[in-house]
């Protein structure tokens, strides 16, 4: 329907911040990006079956998300919204401080100038992985 | 957990914005005409995983 192969992450970067969701709000206004995933993944576990999950090893952050309910795979497009979503909230909360380490997709990667474009990172393809994710600096978007 | 997302009523102004025609979007999606009328709008996971689907072909 759409011709942009880039659809799915300029819905999920909203550029007006009045017109963000209360949820997201609270997200920018978080301490750091750490704690905006938290804010998230908590409003997400009270009003949704929809899971943000972190994965926090020691250099690295890594967020996924999870649809409890899906009984079919998720469509590419809501993996970019998602994602870009995420990225969206954390770039706007640290001044741009959020640059993701790399982008790691289920599906095989097209289109990768745009997604290195738009996540400033470079995006890998991991068919055997659950979900898609991107991976960032763990130290990151501390205040 | 309820299978249900609210869906934020701005949605259907930002893919508007981006030039998307919400009637074929619907359709295509398989969901009613006045989805986006509706005063507060709730998706199931299915209908939100349907909408996604026609937007990037």
């Amino acid at each position: 329907m759409s011709p942009d192969p880039g659809i799915g992450l300029k819905l999920g970067a909203e550029p007006r911040f009045e017109r963000c969701q209360p949820s997201a709000i609270a997200a920018v206004c978080s301490r750091s990006f750490r704690d905006a995933l938290q804010r998230i993944a908590r409003y997400k576990q009270l009003t949704c079956p929809e899971e943000i999950r972190v994965h926090t090893s020691r250099d690295e952050a890594s967020v996924e998300f999870f649809y409890l309910e899906a009984e079919e795979v998720q469509p590419d497009v809501l993996v970019d919204l998602g994602l870009s979503w995420i990225l969206s909230i954390g770039r706007r909360g640290t001044d741009g401080q959020i640059t993701p380490l790399r982008l790691e997709l289920t599906r095989p990667v097209q289109h990768r100038e745009l997604l290195r474009n738009h996540f400033s990172a470079e995006c890998g393809s991991k068919p055997t992985a659950t979900h898609s994710y991107f991976a960032a600096a763990a130290s990151t978007g501390h205040s | 957990m309820n299978d249900r997302f609210r869906i934020s009523s701005l949605w259907a102004q930002r893919l508007t914005e981006h030039k998307l025609a919400l009637p074929t979007l619907l359709r295509l999606a398989g969901l009613p005409a006045g989805f986006f009328e509706q005063e507060k709008i709730y998706a199931t996971t299915a209908e939100l995983f349907a909408y996604g689907v026609p937007l990037a072909r």
